[in-house]
């Protein structure tokens, strides 16, 4: 059985590393070679030029910078907000069904249709094509906080409420059991959302393009590559956009691992 | 630029770098073009000149004529902009004209007289919102190595697609750029464009659905950049497209090897193509207006416009600046004497889509082209 | 006053809702009942244009059919990818690790990537031609190969969150009942459906009302593979409404019937997941 189960894993790992192993071969390879037949599955030639180019056609250093600020404050933003809500909603089926239905609807609307208000409100609130992504950061925080809400509220719930109720026995406001009993038994969930989060907000370009005109984050820059037939260049940023997200994928992956908390509530 | 200071210590210490950031910001104009990447370059060359002579600064945001027009639209409903100059193609000019004001004619002399009426005419909406900044039309974009030579009629045209079927393709999509490949055979039948059923409509639409057997079925999906990225690929050896695509293939090594570009096929009553290409607009709510003014004077200068067609291979909406005869654009160069303005009428948009629906209709749908056009014709008479 | 006082850890989420959501909406209905031609209110002139638009109502189809089979062979993918990796497994770790890498990838780049596989001349038939076999046409317009190839592109770039989701809460039963998460032995299965599935059941749910929700709004993966005449589903449909026609109107109301479907269908999935 569990041969089969790794044998399940390296299918799905090798699934897994093609999308990106073809982005690092269209990075480093010349653009002609991308449009061949039979297509390459190794690069017949390697080279840098296609990041020699990107100097000229994009802004690359501010790009980094401003998607690396939006993304960690959009991370602490809506952590700050989903996990009071999602506490609350893991003790209270009233609270829980009232969260759901506001969820609900902070989803229906596709992305292209929030954009233009989005862009007027943000226009009138001052923050339009601001240098540090104000504008973006409070739309990603928005689109994060549903995800961030569901997998922090299953958190929540798989931890039994009678370790609350002890602290509380014990003397504790509900806010000091929340913060020292419940919070430390759900870091994994808090590490699984942030990466969920920062991801979203790293890669989310529907509101960077309407929100920021000329201070814009790497995402349009890619699309915009793309768009004007340049796969090579796109694979490039796209190359350097995975540094930072695979990091985070690194970084927070050991805290999924202390998931088990064998006997805490016995 | 409103210099918003956010709440929190760490906020006060990037305000203070956002204040900085606001004083760098002043007396800049910020400029949007659809410019490709291997274009930017020479561009910022050009900039770069009117920026010595001038003491003003340029920011220049290549994006896609879709998202410059979504942007102009945002700024629009929020009331103040950053963007002081758009370039929009031909076919967004209607939609976007509420929120482009119009240009003082005096303020843009001696370089409007130089234009051509024509070109300038399409910019002309309730006033002149529009100036044109770089011409195009559609040629033949084909595989020399493949085909040998293009086809100089249609009759060889469909002999081509007979020869290799599903190597040829239309931008077959819902939009403009249908209308714009159906309108030039109509043209080239003799047909006026206007009227949906007339001779020359009918027998380009009979072309049409002879051809339809053997064109690349991903035509029903196909748009400018899709259609040339399968070209790319070779999944199709001759399509029709705009001069930008002639630029991408040799910045990606594709031309002139294999890929060269050819007028179109001479039809029953000759050849034509329909004009587009990129205008200049200085949105209402620019914040640097009458900088942006001596910017679209600068651009379309004679020396700018020589300079861009010299070195990207612009098609100038000047008069007296010449076609550039580079190997890749002969094709398109040659086409210039057969350029057209589509239907200049207020009801054009609703015209358009009866062309692109009877165009799908017959080639995708496999339907009867005259009964097909004499209904179109039909309810286009109804309706108000 | 005391009845509020367990919505108050939930009012920060609920306040900036109703600051950057609220108006919006608004904006977006008002929008969809304004004549895009005249400027008049109210109208319903874009709803006429809607319904007689046979390319519309092939749209709504999509945007039913689709969505429901993303999200089952995500959801099912997520939990067996859970499941097996929840095992004590030789690097482990990295194997999790690997797994979340399409989605960290950008939608973009990913999607631009899937249109290389799945080209007439990309990957998947150069694949195909070197074992023998004629070329597919993967994404045709209109065809139903199309319509699973969008769904698996989409399960390949999503499938890493609900995997994500799954194995927090899989990993946060405790050790005792965790036995039944690991599959060796006999009878592991029959534990993991009467104990694990069970106990996952609140995690499941809020996979599928996620993906559900997600999924009925999917907009990049059929435009950028099959475009908008491919594969219509109402978000693209009213982008082409948007982008190429300039119909603000159309857009905004074919936009307000997608968040009155979404709302429809996943009303009653939101009741039952608050069950305890």
């Amino acid at each position: 059985m569990r041969r089969l189960a790794l044998a399940i894993a390296l299918a799905v790992a090798a699934a897994d590393l093609l999308p990106l192993g073809l982005v690092l071969k269209q990075a480093f390879t010349p653009e002609r070679e991308s449009f061949a037949w039979p297509p390459t599955w190794v690069p017949r030639t390697l080279t840098l030029e296609n990041v020699r180019l990107l100097a000229d056609a994009v802004d690359l250093r501010g790009g980094l910078a401003l998607s690396v600020l939006v993304a960690a404050l959009t991370v602490a933003s809506t952590l700050a907000i989903a996990l009071p809500a999602a506490w609350a909603a893991a003790r209270r089926p009233g609270v829980d069904r009232g969260l759901d239905g506001a969820l609900v609807v902070a989803r229906v609307f596709p992305t292209i249709a929030l954009a233009i208000p989005l862009a007027a409100l943000s226009i009138r609130l001052g923050i339009y094509n601001s240098p540090f992504g104000t504008g973006l950061w409070l739309g990603h925080t928005l689109l994060a906080l549903p995800l961030a809400f569901l997998v922090l509220r299953s958190a929540f719930r798989s931890v039994p409420l009678d370790l609350e109720d002890a602290a509380r026995l014990d003397g504790a406001s509900p806010a000091a059991a929340f913060w020292r009993v419940s919070l430390p038994l759900v870091r994994p969930s808090i590490a699984a959302a942030s990466m969920l989060v920062f991801l979203v907000s790293w890669d989310e370009f529907g509101f960077a393009l309407l929100l920021q005109v000329t201070n814009r984050p790497l995402p349009p820059l890619v699309y915009y590559l793309t768009a004007f037939g340049h796969p090579g260049l796109a694979s490039a940023v796209a190359a350097l956009m995975l540094v930072p997200a695979l990091a985070v994928i690194v970084v927070v992956e050991p805290a999924l691992r202390s998931g088990v908390f064998a006997g805490s509530g016995r | 630029m409103l210099c918003d200071a956010v709440p929190g210590r760490v906020a006060w210490l990037l305000a203070a770098v956002l204040a900085v950031g606001c004083g760098a910001q002043h007396a800049s104009l910020t400029v949007a073009v659809a410019l490709l990447p291997s274009e930017l370059p020479v561009y910022r060359a050009l900039v770069a000149d009117f920026e010595r002579q001038s003491g003003v600064r340029v920011v220049l945001v290549p994006q896609q004529y879709a998202d410059i027009r979504r942007a102009v639209a945002a700024e629009s409903a929020g009331g103040r902009g950053t963007l002081d100059l758009v370039e929009l193609d031909v076919y967004a000019l209607a939609p976007t004209a509420p929120y482009v004001c119009p240009i003082d004619a005096s303020d843009v002399q001696p370089e409007l007289a130089a234009l051509f009426p024509d070109a300038v005419g399409a910019g002309t909406i309730d006033g002149l919102r529009f100036l044109p900044h770089r011409l195009g039309w559609e040629a033949l974009v084909y595989d020399h190595a493949a085909l040998g030579e293009p086809p100089a009629d249609w009759a060889a045209l469909l002999a081509i697609a007979r020869a290799h079927p599903g190597k040829v393709a239309f931008k077959g999509a819902l939009y403009e750029g249908l209308t714009c490949e159906v309108l030039p055979f109509v043209w080239a039948a003799g047909g006026s464009g206007d009227v949906l059923d007339d001779a020359g409509a009918l027998a380009a639409f009979r072309f049409f659905a002879a051809l339809a057997p053997y064109l690349n079925p991903e035509s029903a999906t196909f748009k400018e950049p899709t259609v040339a990225e399968a070209m790319a690929r070779g999944e199709i050896l001759l399509h029709l497209n705009w001069p930008f695509v002639m630029s991408l293939y040799e910045s990606q090594g594709l031309s002139p090897e294999p890929i060269r570009s050819a007028p179109l096929p001479r039809g029953p009553r000759g050849r034509a193509t329909v004009l587009g290409g990129g205008y200049l607009g200085i949105p209402c709510n620019a914040p640097h207006r009458d900088a942006a003014l001596r910017l679209v004077r600068h651009v379309l200068s004679h020396d700018a416009q020589a300079e861009l067609a010299k070195r990207l291979g612009w098609f100038s909406p000047r008069r007296d600046v010449a076609v550039g005869d580079g190997e890749p654009l002969a094709g398109f160069a040659a086409m210039r004497p057969d350029v057209r303005p589509r239907p200049a009428r207020p009801d054009y948009p609703a015209l358009s889509r009866r062309w692109q629906e009877a165009f799908r209709a017959v080639v995708f749908e496999h339907r009867d082209p005259d009964a097909v056009l004499h209904a179109a014709a039909r309810a286009a008479a109804a309706s108000p | 006053m005391r009845a509020l006082r367990p919505w108050l850890p939930a009012a920060p989420l609920l306040l900036y809702l109703a600051a950057f959501l609220v108006q919006p909406t608004l904006y977006a209905v008002k929008l969809s009942f304004t004549d895009t031609l005249t400027g008049a209110f109210p109208s319903v002139a874009n709803f006429r244009l809607l319904v007689a638009d046979g390319l519309f109502w092939r749209a709504v189809v999509g945007n039913v059919v689709l969505p429901i089979a993303i999200v089952a062979v995500e959801v099912a993918g997520g939990l067996a990818l859970a499941v097996v990796l929840a095992a004590r497994l030789p690097a482990r770790r990295l194997l999790r690790a690997v797994v979340m890498i399409p989605f960290a990838l950008p939608e973009v780049v990913f999607l631009t990537v899937m249109r290389y596989v799945f080209a007439p001349r990309g990957y998947a038939n150069a694949a195909l031609a070197a074992a023998g076999v004629g070329p597919v046409a993967w994404l045709l317009p209109g065809r139903p190969l199309t319509f699973l190839t969008v769904v698996a592109a989409d399960a390949w770039h999503v499938t890493p969150v609900v995997f994500l989701m799954l194995l927090a809460a899989l990993t946060a039963i405790p050790e005792e009942l965790g036995e039944a998460a690991s599959l060796d032995g006999a009878g592991g299965l029959r534990r993991f459906a009467f104990i694990t599935l069970p106990l996952l059941r609140p995690a499941l749910l809020s996979a599928v009302l996620l993906r559900g929700l997600d999924a009925l709004r999917v907009f990049a993966t059929p435009l950028m593979l099959a475009g908008a005449e491919g594969l219509p589903v109402l978000s693209t449909y009213a982008y082409h409404q948007w982008s190429d026609y300039g119909n603000d109107g159309a857009a905004a109301a074919a936009s307000s019937l997608l968040a009155l479907l979404s709302v429809g269908l996943t009303l009653p999935l939101v009741r039952r997941g608050t069950a305890p």
